[in-house]
């Protein structure tokens, strides 16, 4: 054990890396960079698709609210229509009894004088 | 970022600086490989928040003895202290002796995570003391200290092997 350190420097000295090392580094970086940037240009797509979604089920819905709408409105219309016809009814048919009423009421007044 | 070359031409100047600190210091090439993989590829997430070639260099080896620091310990939780590999064709042929490197080289791989990171740091790169707690983020007193500790368990390691060999040669 002459010199623990110069063995040490011997020993420890810089080793060769193995060959095509640099070249397998630089491919994996590549290949993560690419994968980094589909994976972002997905993660794009992926958003883009569901706002697409989200406005699409959104124009859904207020196409069905405005037609909901329109349905209730001509219903109130037609419901409308309806009343106006029965109370024309109602008013043809209570005409007559009316009158036969007065009629009757006249001729008791009559039979009491 | 104006100054820096491109990521090819970084990790072709530092690959062996990254792979021999690993090396040295988990003693398995396939793990050493991997984990200087990783570094770059963390240098490449990064690159664009360092300014020179020197800050490419300290942040290098900064990323690259943590983590292994990290890979040691978990080694020797997984399956105790590793052993180092055959050396490497080129290195053999410059050691003289075969066996007294493989003594040193187990002797190494026996120091504690930080320690071992720290000799290899002081002998493979030729870093003061100051410049391995820069590194390691480390007190310089604390740097000192692993060190000294390191060489004086693998200075009494070393002693104790020799005599083993002396005493099975006589016999």
């Amino acid at each position: 054990m002459q010199d623990l350190e110069a063995q040490l420097r011997l020993m420890l000295r810089r080793q060769d890396a193995p060959a095509g090392l640099a070249e397998r580094i630089v491919a994996r970086a590549e290949g993560r960079r690419r994968v980094g940037v589909s994976t972002r240009w997905l993660a794009i797509a992926a958003a883009v698709l569901v706002m697409a979604g989200i406005g699409w089920q959104y124009r859904q819905e207020r196409e069905r609210r405005l037609q909901a709408e329109q349905t209730a409105q001509q219903l109130e219309f037609a419901l409308r229509l309806v009343a106006e016809r029965l109370t024309k009814v109602e008013r043809q048919v209570r005409g007559p009894e009316t009158r036969v009423i007065h009629l009757q009421t006249n001729k008791q007044e009559e039979n009491l004088q | 970022m104006a100054s820096l070359p491109g990521f090819a031409e970084i990790v072709h100047q530092h690959q062996s600086l990254v792979y021999s600190l690993a090396y040295h210091s988990l003693g398995n090439r396939a793990v050493a490989e991997e984990l200087t993989q990783d570094v770059f590829l963390s240098l490449h997430q990064n690159l664009h928040q360092l300014e020179s070639m020197e800050h490419v260099k300290h942040w290098l080896r900064r990323a690259a003895a943590h983590r292994c620091i990290d890979e040691v310990r978990r080694q020797k939780f997984r399956r105790g202290p590793g052993l180092y590999e055959v050396p490497e064709p080129a290195t053999r042929d410059r050691w003289q002796d075969p066996l007294l490197s493989r003594q040193l080289a187990d002797s190494v791989a026996s120091l504690p995570a930080t320690a071992r990171v720290v000799t290899v740091l002081r002998y493979q790169e030729e870093l003061e003391p100051q410049e391995i707690a820069a590194v390691l983020r480390l007190p310089v007193a604390t740097v000192k200290s692993r060190l000294h500790r390191a060489l004086a368990m693998l200075r009494a390691k070393m002693q104790r092997k020799e005599s083993v060999c002396k005493t099975s040669k006589h016999s």
